[in-house]
């Protein structure tokens, strides 16, 4: 199974087709210009699906960036 | 399907000439992953289409359903949740759930209903509509506890049903089986309240897919099987024949195999339905016959043809059952015990639907019953339907005559036959029949074009619009209605864009007769045919030849002169009739 980061990766990828894969590592809500609230919500949905966690609205603050959201979901996976 | 894979399908490139379709999705709830999950499965049901999802206003479905009415979508697929009869039904409003309020939202939701009914209604008249209704369990309003069906609930599902029902007899809409859809999203799994909460969005992914895929089946349903074989020993009655006999076999709940009489029970009920049922058995024919004559068997076995008794392979039986009812592979359905039969069947018929009978396994043999059901789901019952098997027996009967009687041209046989066609103008779009001919008709089809509602209705609109709906019988009985024809008549020239005729009518110069017709009653000069090759059109192709280069560019064109000298006599007598 691909690790942690590249999971995440495909998340990104999946919500913003037409960024590469250097571009999703440094991207973040300033660098993407299609990166709204509706991108918010399903990349919030595709992490929860593919992690099978639940991020709930107050962590909602930190997903704002690719380094955020990894360092987010390190602290929430045990075992990673 | 999970969001990603939506996502997938939603992002993979079409060509840029993919024809469009446009679905509009009216709801109140905040449609997020609905609208992805919607144009995906829509995508995997129409791979060479662009599916174009609308939507409207959150909160707003009586609004939106004007919007879907004004904007005349390929199809619509409306949503109907508690919260947009009563706001106080859902989550994100707050008007009080105590005992006082019940009363007007027991008012609220029936006159809401009434609302959406007429916008549904009006709606339906321009565009087929898929209509789902609440899926969200009402929120805790009533102060019964949660195992007790209290009066006020009971008067809220009555309201429901009652709009139901009436919104199920329009024309047009279909609804969404909510049985169906609590087996595959269990009630207690679809509401996320973090997600209502934060963005009006109510479904958890998994629900969500879940309804998206129903309505897309119901927005693009895949086409119903039409013929069943099946295998007798253990499948259609428990036990051998070769050991038992005619009277050992069993379908008895005290034998305990009634299942078989459900199996049986089912077919009969399928027949009636128009559905072809044939038998491929190896066995001793006579004792087969002996067995298909009883008294108590639930499947009548005047319902069955052919039956092919023989100890050959079974794909040669089968073979044989597909040449008798003239149809594809893919539309026929095989069901055995053996999973060695089924295995030599599928290997030399790839595309035809072969399943077990689990002899022995009650609870899988039922699955089976529902899944045939499914395989075979159709809209509504024709005339046609009913008709259909003895029409394929007196085809064989008819087929069997012209061979025998080899010496004798095909025309004088037909003039012996009666045969008689009668034609009328296709009444409307909503005429089910043409309806159904022009969209799954494969061999005698110009073009394979398959037309939507509206796209028929605008054949039937359009400037100069000629259209004709064929019934043919003859001595051995009727076959129903049986070709469509459309076009347009500019000046001296007909154009034909449509013209599918079912594959029971083949072989009695049918095809040549409505040429004729239309050449004499439009008193035309030419008939353009904007003619394509299909996959699977060589029947008409090789009719075509006879009159015109098939292999030139489209459209291609037929003298009426060339057409005269070339026809066989025709014998058939031609009754004019309104279909209206």
């Amino acid at each position: 199974m691909p690790n942690l980061e590249e999971r995440l990766k495909e998340c990104f990828s999946t919500t913003f087709p037409n960024l590469s894969s250097d571009e999703i590592l440094r991207c973040s809500t300033a660098s993407v210009a299609n990166w709204d609230s509706l991108a918010t919500v399903t990349l919030v949905s595709l992490i929860e699906e593919e992690f099978a966690i639940t991020i709930a609205p107050e962590e909602y603050a930190y997903i704002v960036s690719f380094d955020l959201v990894n360092q987010c979901l390190k602290s929430k996976i045990v075992n990673v | 399907m999970k969001l990603a894979e939506a996502l997938r399908i939603v992002q993979t490139p079409q060509p840029p000439n993919a024809e469009k379709f446009s679905v509009y999705l009216a709801c109140g709830i905040f449609p997020l992953h609905l609208s992805t999950f919607l144009a995906a499965h829509l995508r995997t049901c129409l791979p060479d289409r662009t599916i174009e999802i609308h939507t409207g206003l959150y909160g707003d479905l009586t609004g939106n359903l004007a919007e879907l009415q004004k904007s005349s979508p390929q199809a619509g697929a409306v949503i109907v949740e508690w919260s947009d009869l009563d706001p106080r039904l859902g989550l994100r409003r707050l008007g009080g759930w105590g005992p006082s309020v019940l009363p007007d939202i027991q008012t609220g939701v029936h006159r809401e209903t009434e609302l959406l009914l007429h916008l549904i209604e009006d709606a339906a008249q321009s565009t087929p509509l898929a209509v789902c209704l609440p899926t969200i369990p009402l929120p805790p309003i009533f102060n019964q506890p949660s195992q007790q069906f209290g009066l006020e609930h009971l008067q809220l599902e009555t309201t429901l049903n009652d709009f139901a029902v009436r919104a199920a007899q329009i024309t047009g809409v279909k609804i969404l089986n909510r049985q169906r859809l609590d087996a595959v999203s269990l009630p207690s799994e679809r509401l996320d309240v973090q997600s209502e909460l934060s963005t009006g969005f109510p479904y958890r992914t998994a629900h969500a897919s879940r309804v998206a895929e129903l309505l897309a089946g119901l927005i693009q349903p895949r086409q119903p099987k039409k013929g069943l074989i099946t295998d007798l020993d253990d499948t259609l009655w428990r036990g051998l024949l070769d050991e038992l006999g005619a009277r050992g076999v069993s379908w008895e709940l005290d034998q305990r195999s009634h299942i078989h009489a459900l199996y049986q029970q089912l077919l009969q009920a399928l027949s009636e339905s128009g559905i072809l049922l044939g038998v491929a058995s190896k066995n001793e024919p006579g004792l087969v016959a002996e067995a298909l004559a009883r008294q108590d068997l639930l499947l009548k076995a005047n319902r069955i043809f052919p039956v092919e008794v023989n100890w050959g392979l079974k794909s040669q039986s089968v073979g044989r059952i597909l040449a008798a009812w003239n149809i594809g592979a893919d539309a026929v359905v095989f069901v055995d015990d053996s999973p060695m039969e089924l295995a030599e069947v599928k290997s030399i018929y790839p595309a035809m639907e072969c399943l077990r009978f689990p002899t022995n396994l009650e609870q899988e043999a039922y699955n089976l019953l529902r899944e045939l059901r499914d395989l075979f789901g159709r809209q509504a019952i024709l005339e046609e339907d009913q008709i259909r098997t003895a029409s394929v027996r007196s085809g064989s009967q008819f087929h069997q005559q012209t061979q025998s009687e080899a010496a004798q041209p095909l025309e004088d046989f037909l003039g012996q036959v009666k045969a008689e066609l009668t034609v009328g103008l296709v009444p409307s779009a909503k005429e089910p029949r043409a309806f159904e001919l022009v969209n799954k008709t494969n061999q005698f089809n110009l073009n394979g074009r398959r037309l939507d509602d509206a796209e028929f209705e605008a054949a039937l609109n359009r400037a100069g619009a000629v259209s004709l709906l064929v019934s043919y019988q003859d001595k051995y009985g009727p076959l129903g209605r049986i070709a469509v024809l459309l076009g347009q008549l500019e000046s001296s020239v007909l154009k034909l864009d449509t013209w599918v005729m079912s594959c029971r009518a083949f072989s009695r110069q049918i095809e040549h007769r409505c040429l004729q017709y239309l050449f004499e009653s439009l008193d035309v000069s030419e008939i353009e045919l904007e003619f394509r090759h299909t996959p699977r059109n060589r029947p008409i192709c090789e009719f075509l030849a006879n009159f015109a280069d098939t292999e030139s560019t489209t459209p291609i064109r037929i003298q009426r002169d060339i057409f005269m000298s070339r026809k066989p006599r025709l014998s058939h007598k031609i009754n004019e009739v309104s279909y209206a």
